[in-house]
Parts: C-alpha cells; structure tokens; sequence
C-alpha cells in the first residue's frame, strides 16, 4: 500500500512487507503511519514544501526526553576521503566516546585503496605491485576479516555503541531496510551475516572490533569500479604459504546495477535515516523517533577537531603497522637450470624467503650439491651475495623479480637456454 | 484572589506614571528563576513549550562541512540549524520550531528595521573535559533578555522553557563544537518586532530565535593587553536610557567609534561618561581595577549597576568569585579618569581588564585619552586577579570544577 502522500517523492512508505523479518509486525507500522497522517493534518501551517530531492523533511513534535533507555542517535558524515584518517577517526571514536546514551553511525567514503583485515597478508590478498604501479594505497584495519577495495562508489558504515548494545544483525538489517524503503531493492541478510541482493554480495566485508566500546563496519558497493576490484584482490600467490586470515571470495555487484537511480549520496541519507527512525531493539520507530534524535553532522576529522588524531593516524600510515604485522610467512619459487643431454631440466634451483613481522628473517638458496656446476659460478655469485644483502630487509616483491634477474641474465649462456626452453615448452602447451 | 493581589503588588514595583493597567506588568525576576516555575498570572503574553518543540533536521546533503579550527571566525560560521518560535497579539505564541538554517521571511515594514525594535543575548556552550557539553549561567541571560523585552515591549515567556529548546538546540549542533579545550559554540538568542506595520508604536508581532557560530580560541595569538581610546565627546549610554539593557540600537552607533579609536592606532574604544569622565565600559565588555587604595589593601572596583552599565554575565562571576576568594575588598563605585591618572601616578593601579562572554576577561595596558598615553601595569602584576579569574571560569566552563554554574544540556 503505498502512501498518497508521497506521489511525486521517493520515499514509499510501506505497510506490508515480504520479509517480515525486516519490518516491525504490522500493526507497529500502521500505527505509525497513522501517526504521520495525523501530523500531516495538525501542523498544516509549518509544513514544509515537499522538495524535489527523492528524500523529505520530516516535521512532527518532538519530545524533549526520550525514553531513558533509549539511546539518542547521531549520524556522522566524515569529510575526508583519506583512508588513514577516516581510520584514525574510526579508532578516536572507539576510544573516546560514551556510547551509553548517544550512538554514532559514521557515514565514510575513500579515495580508491585496498583495506586489509588486521591479521592478514597484503602480499596473499592483494597484487602488491599492481596497487604501487596505480598509487593505491594498501591500509591495515583494526578490526579482523577480509581484505576490501575501496572507491568513492563505496560507502563505508561504522556503527557505535557501547560493548553490550553489538549486535551486527540488527545493524544489516537497517542498511537491508533502507535500501528497500528508498529504492524498493529486496537484500537479504545471509546466514554468514553478509547482505546479499539476488544472492550476489552486495555488502564486501563486515568486519568488528570489541572493547569497553563496539563497532561494527561494513561497506555497501554503490558504484564501485569492480574490474579495478577483481584485478587487484586476485594476486598470484604462488609459493606464499601463510597461516593468516585469508579472505573469503564472493561474487559482487554494485548497487546501481540493480537501481539505476541509486547514488551514493541518496544510500548515505537513506541509511541514515533509517538508522536515525530505528529502535535500540531492532523496531521501526518512523518519523516520530527522528525527531527526537540528533540528526546528521559533518566531521572534520583534523587533530584540531579531535586532538590525538594525528598520533593515530601516523601509526595507522606507518610500515610497522601495515606490512609489520604481517603474520609469520613463507615464500618459495622454484627454476630449472642447465639442461641435460637428453634435453631435459637438470636440476631445480629453490629460492625460498621466510618472513616475519614483513621482514625477511631468512633467505635460502637450494641446489643439489652435485649440480652446482650447472649454474655459472658469476651468477652463483651473485645470488649468494643477494641473498645475504637481502637477509633482515623489509620484503616486497621486487625481491623476487630481482632474483629472476640475476639468474636469468643474458650473458648467461645456460640460462639462455633454459629460457628457450621455457619458451618452447610453453609454446607446445598452448 | 491570592493572584489578584500578587497582580496589584507587581504593579506597585512599576514607577507611579506607568501605573496603568495596559501596560503589562514586570517578571518577578528577583530570584533565581531555575528553581520555580511561572505561574499564568505572571506570563500575559503566555508562553511556548519546549517538550511542543518541531524539529525538521537538516538533510545530509544540505549540512555545511565544517572549516578547520583555525579558520573558525567569529560570527562568520553558522553551524546548520536555527530555532525560532512566533508571537501575535491574538494567538500569542507558536509552537517552538528549530529548523535547517536559512534566511528568514520578514514584511519590509517590519519595526525591527525601522524603529530596531531588537534586543540580542549572547552565550556559550562548552565542551568538558568529560565530553560533555554545559551552559554557563543561562538564567542570568534570561533575566537579562525579559527585563530588555519589557523595555522594548516585546512579549513575556517562561525562560525555564526558552532555555529547555536552548539546550536542545545545542545538543543537535553539539558536533560543531571541537573536542579540545580551546573552543565554544556562541549562542545569540535574539528577539525582534515584526509586526508589519509602519508607526512608531508597539509591536504586535514579534519573533525570539537563537544562531549558534562555533569559535575558535579568542586569544588566537596568545593573550595580548589591548590599548584603549577614550574621547568624551562619544557617550555610549546615558541615565534615562538604555544602556542597560542589551538593545541592538545600543550598538550600531559604536562602529563608528570604534574605528575612530583604530583610525588613531588603539585597538578598542574605552567609553566615558559625565563631566567628570566617569569610566564605564571598554568596546563590548565591562570593566574592573585592581587598586592598592588609601588603607593600604587590594580593592576590586568596578562601575556599579546605576543604568549606565549592561549588567553582564561575566561581570557578575568576577564580582562573585572575588567575594569568595575574600582576598580583595568589593566596591562597585564610579571612577573618573581624575582617579585613574592619579592611581597610576602613585604606582597604586595594578590591573585593569575588561570581561566579557567573547575573551571572559582582556587585560588593558593603556588608555589614550585627550592627548595622553596611560601605561597601565596590568600585564606587568605576578599572581594577576584576572588570570585567576580566568583560570576558574575557564575551570568550570569545562567541567574541570564541578560548579552549579556550569549547567548540562543532556
């Protein structure tokens, strides 16, 4: 049933739904749309013009106190696009608000980066070399989970409150019945507390951390560039052996796709409201409960704003914390050298690295011993000295292209060979 | 009949010639007023409701990012609502709005712009060091805005619940005020005619609403004395007027002033009074002198409440804080610039400052006066009175001292 009232406007206001999870049981939801058309009535002369933007002013009497267990809520909307201070912000949050009367959902958007989770490998998540070639910064979170890419399509949610007020269900379901009370799209909640739309992963990432304050993030893919996404979160890991947390893959698409009026603008408002009119408990609370909260406010997340914030952030920007936490791992490559008289590769050159806290705490070279004439004792040389220079250095994978370098050098008459070897072999197997 | 007498005694406190029965009679302001309510009797002109408030929030793509700290100029950032609320003579008040910030519809024949019929508070909000965001003495402003609205023969209303929508309105706006302990959230509740009709008479509509603009640290630089100006031939406020009250007319004409006072290389304008150039107030702000007098001992003097003087919020928490310290004899007296140049001749003038809601308190180091330069030793005292006076408002505005007069929006 759809209200008369919002003809021309496009918020629809609905009674019934088909996902009676979503929605509070239909009597609360008459009731309150009752309530509205009273409102409507009462207060003709300060009504406000229905605008032409897609969501309206709300007006109706507010009470000045609130039930006392009912928290007032604010929406924060981050003014930076900087990953390392909307994390920062994020962290100064957590840590120096009190969530116990006034929970904060925080609306942020990044210029184009990766977030990992805290207790991943950036090298197992993410092409390394392909983020530096594009300037795209890779940022460790806080929170644990799997690795996300950002862009200024993707809208990024935090949502506060004290230890014993998390509960992640209840905050998808808002996003879930936001996007359906602003542009009629049917998400769903999943079993693994991901959203998904048509059974696609429209929500990469959900994510939480856990102290004498909670909060729980997840991302919502408006109009994000997904080629960038896939080319970017599907390195090859070849050889890298880690124990960290590894990221679950899943199909996404983008928001857009299935509305096209969608923007990231209008999901930021319409989350926001839908957040602003929501009970504690999970209940709709219309537009009565949004006056009585705090509204929207812009953050200028500066140390000036919020003093300590740059301290955060600088650690959130530094090596130790983005590439040093990187779970203990080990990275092994294999290549053939010399050639036999049949023809065949004689022998396995074994190049293998062992990283801890991102740098390299040992680097080995391996070849049979009976094989060692195999390789030109210049280029043997030379990777004995590189492997000792590289021992106690930060890893990255210039090393490993380093590596190949000296062993494949042209003026090496074998490995010449065993190029066109490769060459060759690869050649038949196409 | 216990009201009717009450009615018949307020009208006795009214001087005998405005002993008539249309003009309305005066608050009994006297008390404190947090501690009582308003009875119907004491109210004519009625009064909104703050729990009647309408609040349309700003949508998020209407809201203004907020500027760096640094760049918060006084007065020149609003933050992204506003209250208002409505008064006419036949339905007396509306209901109480606070709304997106916007311009306001106003009749070209409003008096507030042809008679300025407007009267104007100003007040801060500030953040604790426990987060929490507190008042600092808004009854005082309420007294001091109904006794101005009775001069300009605005409507009465029950300041218990102006400040109840006060204190809602700055728990919308709470995010624009920073975290650090430098910062504030300016409120200027103002109050104007706008019945739209020409005639120099009274005002059958009016409208009370309330802008908030975030400041910055005033003393941006470090705190500076500033250097006075004093020229008797400008008088600022005058027995028989209304210098006393916060009229927006009080103001208009000092611009004028004041840049006299810049033209001549001084930074504010030191206003005097009288043939014996009595000192009165400094720019926007009242001012006090610590002496050593003829006994001997440190006296605190400052212009006394005689009608020529706005009885400031912050005048009266140095004149309270000085009688609890007990370390300086009180006296509101007049001053001439006689007394003044012979103190600072006898090495007996030791501070003189101006305090205000903007700065709290600003030492002066010199007055200019008919052709003299007065170097005044304010900055020059170990241990000042307007430091210590600084330190414990600045104390209680941010809740590092738990005080009565810091009181709490939420």
């Amino acid at each position: 049933m759809q209200s008369v009232l919002s003809k021309g406007v496009g918020v629809i206001l609905r009674t019934a739904s088909k996902h009676p999870h979503f929605f509070a049981p239909a009597a609360t939801t008459t009731n309150s749309f009752i309530l509205w058309e009273t409102g409507f009535a009462s207060h003709g002369a300060s009504k406000q013009p229905l605008s032409s933007s897609p969501l309206r002013f709300y007006s109706a009497k507010a009470g000045l106190a609130t039930a006392k267990d009912e928290p007032e809520k604010s929406v924060f909307i981050s003014q930076s696009a900087d990953i390392h201070t909307n994390l920062a912000l994020e962290d100064w949050l957590y840590k120096n608000f009190n969530f116990e009367n006034h929970q904060v959902l925080l609306l942020w958007r990044n210029d184009p980066c990766v977030v990992i989770g805290r207790h991943q490998n950036p090298w197992a998540e993410v092409d390394v070399n392909l983020a530096e070639e594009s300037k795209l910064t890779i940022a460790r979170r806080n929170s644990g989970g799997g690795c996300v890419y950002h862009d200024r399509g993707n809208l990024n949610c935090t949502f506060f409150t004290p230890r014993a007020g998390y509960d992640r269900k209840k905050n998808l379901e808002i996003i879930c019945r936001a996007l359906d009370r602003q542009f009629g799209l049917q998400a769903e909640v999943s079993p693994r507390e991901d959203v998904t739309l048509h059974g696609y992963k429209q929500i990469s990432g959900t994510a939480a951390k856990l102290g004498k304050n909670a909060y729980h993030h997840c991302t919502v893919l408006v109009d994000a560039d997904l080629k960038k996404l896939s080319a970017l979160l599907n390195p090859n890991t070849d050889g890298l052996e880690s124990k960290a947390t590894k990221s679950v893959k899943a199909p996404v698409k983008n928001l857009k796709a299935a509305n096209d009026e969608v923007t990231v603008e209008n999901a930021l408002a319409s989350i926001g409201y839908e957040y602003l009119r929501t009970y504690s408990d999970g209940n709709d609370g219309g537009e009565e409960l949004i006056q009585k909260q705090r509204g929207f406010q812009m953050v200028n997340p500066t140390n000036e704003w919020f003093p300590g914030l740059d301290k955060i952030r600088s650690e959130f920007k530094s090596w130790d914390w983005n590439y040093g936490k990187t779970p203990e791992f080990s990275f092994q490559r294999s290549y053939p050298v010399g050639l036999g008289r049949d023809g065949n590769i004689a022998a396995n050159i074994s190049f293998r690295l062992n990283v801890v806290k991102g740098l390299i705490q040992l680097a080995t070279l391996e070849l049979p011993s009976e094989k060692q004439s195999l390789l030109d004792p210049n280029t043997f040389a030379d990777l004995s000295a590189f492997i000792n220079a590289i021992k106690d250095r930060p890893f990255h994978m210039g090393i490993l292209a380093t590596f190949e370098g000296l062993l494949f050098k042209r003026n090496n008459p074998v490995s010449l060979n065993v190029t066109h070897q490769r060459i060759r072999e690869s050649l038949l197997n196409a | 009949m216990a009201s009717l007498g009450r009615t018949f005694r307020l009208l006795r406190l009214l001087p005998a010639e405005l002993q008539t029965s249309h003009v309305k009679p005066a608050l009994n302001l006297r008390a404190p007023i947090s501690s009582r309510s308003f009875s119907t009797e004491e109210l004519p002109d009625g009064t909104f409701k703050a729990s009647d408030l309408e609040v349309t929030l700003t949508p998020p793509h209407k809201l203004q990012a907020k500027p760096d700290v640094g760049n918060l100029i006084f007065g020149r950032t609003f933050t992204d609502h506003m209250f208002t609320v409505e008064w006419d003579k036949k339905t007396q008040w509306g209901n109480p709005q606070i709304k997106p910030m916007g311009n306001l519809p106003i009749h070209p024949a409003a008096k507030v712009l042809h008679y300025a019929i407007e009267l104007f508070e100003g007040m801060k909000a500030y953040r604790g060091v426990d987060g929490r965001i507190r008042l600092f003495r808004p009854d005082l402003n309420m007294k001091r805005l109904l006794r101005g609205a009775r001069r300009a023969m605005l409507p009465t209303f029950d300041p218990n619940e102006f400040i109840g929508c006060i204190k809602k309105i700055v728990k919308l706006e709470q995010e624009w005020i920073p975290h650090s302990e430098t910062s504030s959230l300016y409120i200027r509740p103002t109050f104007i005619g706008t019945d739209p009709s020409l005639g120099v008479a009274l005002s059958n509509n009016a409208m009370l609403y309330v802008i908030l603009c975030p400041v910055g640290p005033y003393f941006a630089t470090g705190f500076k004395p500033v250097s006075l100006y004093a020229d008797p031939q400008y008088v600022r406020a005058w027995p028989g007027g209304c210098g006393d009250q916060k009229l927006g007319s009080n103001y208009g004409p000092t611009v004028f002033v004041q840049k006299t006072a810049e033209a001549r290389g001084q930074q504010q304008v030191l206003w005097l009074y009288g043939e014996d150039h009595q000192l009165t107030e400094v720019g926007t702000m009242n001012i006090f002198f610590v002496v050593k007098n003829d006994n001997g001992e440190r006296e605190l003097i400052t212009p006394p409440l005689n009608g020529l003087i706005l009885p400031g919020v912050t005048r009266f928490s140095v004149l309270d804080l000085c009688r609890e310290w007990k370390e300086l004899k009180i006296t509101e007296r007049t001053i001439t610039m006689k007394e003044v140049k012979q103190l600072v001749k006898e090495n007996r003038l030791l501070e003189m400052f101006g305090a205000g809601t903007a700065c709290i308190v600003c030492p002066v180091s010199s007055i200019t006066y008919l052709g003299e330069k007065i170097e005044i030793p304010t900055a020059e005292q170990e241990n000042p009175v307007y430091m210590k006076v600084l330190n414990t408002l600045s104390d209680i505005y941010y809740g590092k001292l738990n005080h009565p007069w810091g009181v709490l929006v939420d």
